[in-house]
């Protein structure tokens, strides 16, 4: 990709169409390209992470403008009225009432056959069996019913850990356009890379989307919410909009996930929100591993390490912490506690927000 | 293709389109929901009269938000001005200044209402143009095109946005709490 974007501050990101294209409508092409250039260490990552979090407040404080939405009978209204225009146009023999009727009866039967086909939608049969009912041809379930995880070989040797009590289908050879696993249950997914074809996990409402990378997801049938979770690479998730096209799911609102951060769909809702894992981990693309040994080190420089070593974006006031210093060891400390210490010390609180950390306050003279 | 007289393919696209074509018509014009729904109307009508000389537009969404913009703005035109089109309103309304926003971003309870308020107080065209890139996911030159202007324009009026926005969002959040929390 563009060597130039390595030179990108904030604003940049967000006046590129490449850039804000795929953060509202991640493609496989897309997460293809940031993907690699994310891969390749990019100097201003914080800057790429700080563009990323603008744009979702933007969207945010956009939310009351997005969520004007039609009355689905103002759309059918509306809907009858161009028909009948239409028709006028295409035979003016007609009697507009004549139309009209056809229209009402049209409209009737229609919304009948929804009535039944969502009702028989919302019985006893479960996403995973609705899903695995329409693969075309032979596929291969595996259930693990020990109480112990299971590890699986899929056909492109990506690895997947399957949780006691969940199963997982897939087709014995992947499709040429796309790998695709459903999953009913939790699983941790180590993925192979191949960029030709995107990785697709089908769970209870929701598609994941990664080209390589690791990551779990967590669907049960009983559960009302879907938690997806990112250790390593780029994951984007969507709500299933149930197109059976394959490889081709319509990403509607996709959300994009980096390492450490996980997304919870709450199934009732249908509705997303992101956060960062309970328990974050180092990741392996972090250039080069901080000690965590501290002697009088400026708080600015720990609090870049953080940033750097979890892929974390961390939000502060460097004016006001420049005259701060740190003195601690925080090599066995979780990225929590490491947290906590350097509030602490200097005086301050910090928050999770969006995926994010916001350190507030704090003061050294 | 629609174009071929198939009215199933023209009723998907107006299933596809109709939210953001609503939600979009309605951010132009004050009042009057009959008023954007008989713009609608009009639009897709225009389109299956003239759909055998219509040539496949690349991306159908910019399409119809800049036909609907059109037809309001004609409209608008022709019943001498009965709502006055948001963005003429514009011109009159300077910057607001910082304090006042601070005061507004004081009532406001929650981080979603602060947001509210900030982008609120954006000049209108500004606005147009942070929905139609960052909800409708147009692209600059498409921008551009429907506020007529050239795409380096449209940039730099999103840029002005995104630095007010900035100042606020981020270093920002932090500047409440610190009063707040001391």
């Amino acid at each position: 990709m563009d060597h130039s974007l390595d030179n990108y501050v904030t604003a940049d990101f967000l006046l590129s169409d490449e850039f804000v294209g795929h953060q509202l409508e991640p493609t496989p092409e897309t997460a293809q390209l940031w993907e690699a250039w994310l891969a390749g260490n990019p100097p201003n990552l914080a800057e790429w992470n700080r563009a990323v979090y603008l744009l979702e407040s933007i969207r945010q404080g956009l939310s009351e403008y997005a969520e004007n939405i039609i009355p689905d009978e103002a759309i059918e209204a509306l809907l009858v009225r161009i028909r009948e225009t239409n028709h006028r146009q295409h035979a003016p023999e007609h009697r507009i009432g004549h139309s009209r009727w056809v229209a009402a009866a049209v409209f009737l039967l229609l919304s009948g056959l929804f009535a039944y086909w969502w009702l028989g939608r919302q019985g006893s049969q479960t996403y995973y069996a609705t899903r695995v009912g329409e693969v075309h041809g032979e596929y291969t379930e595996r259930a693990n019913r020990s109480n112990a995880v299971e590890t699986i070989v899929l056909p492109d040797s990506s690895i997947v850990t399957l949780a006691p009590g969940s199963r997982i289908s897939f087709k014995p050879s992947f499709d040429a356009a796309a790998r695709e696993v459903y999953l009913s249950g939790e699983a941790d997914f180590k993925v192979t890379h191949d960029v030709r074809k995107p990785f697709l996990v089908y769970a209870n409402e929701v598609v994941t989307r990664v080209l390589g990378t690791q990551f779990t997801v967590r669907a049960f049938d009983a559960e009302a919410k879907v938690l997806v979770n990112v250790s390593s690479g780029q994951v984007s998730v969507s709500k299933d909009n149930g197109m059976v096209e394959k490889g081709k799911s319509r990403s509607t609102s996709g959300l994009l996930l980096l390492p450490n951060q996980q997304a919870v769909f709450s199934r009732q809702a249908e509705e997303f929100s992101k956060s960062i894992v309970p328990e974050p981990q180092v990741i392996g693309t972090a250039r080069q591993m901080p000690s965590f040994e501290y002697d009088a080190v400026p708080v600015n420089e720990v609090i870049r390490d953080l940033e750097e070593a979890y892929g974390i974006a961390i939000l502060y006031n460097k004016e006001q912490l420049k005259n701060c210093e740190l003195s601690a060891s925080l090599k066995t400390e979780t990225f929590e506690e490491k947290l906590r210490v350097i509030c602490t010390t200097i005086n301050a609180d910090y928050q999770k927000l969006d995926g994010q950390v916001v350190i507030h306050g704090g003061e050294c003279r | 293709m629609f174009q071929d007289g198939d009215e199933e393919a023209y009723t998907k696209l107006y299933r596809l389109y109709i939210k953001d074509m609503y939600r979009y018509g309605s951010s132009l014009v004050a009042a009057s929901d009959a008023f954007v729904m008989d713009c609608i109307h009009d639009v897709f009508t225009e389109m299956w009269i003239k759909r055998e000389r219509l040539s496949v537009p690349v991306h159908v969404k910019y399409y119809l938000l800049k036909a609907l913009k059109t037809r309001i703005i004609h409209l608008l035109e022709r019943k001498e001005r009965p709502f006055t089109p948001l963005s003429e309103i514009d011109a009159e309304i300077f910057d607001p200044d910082d304090f006042e926003i601070l005061e507004e971003l004081d009532m406001a309870v929650s981080r979603q209402d602060k947001l509210n308020v900030l982008i609120a107080k954006l000049p209108q065209r500004q606005q147009e143009a942070i929905k139609l890139r960052f909800i409708e996911n147009l692209n600059y030159s498409q921008i551009a095109e429907i506020l007529q202007m050239n795409t380096q324009s449209a940039k730099n009026l999103v840029f002005r946005a995104i630095e007010k926005l900035r100042g606020w969002i981020i270093l920002p959040v932090l500047h409440f709490f610190n009063i707040f929390l001391g």
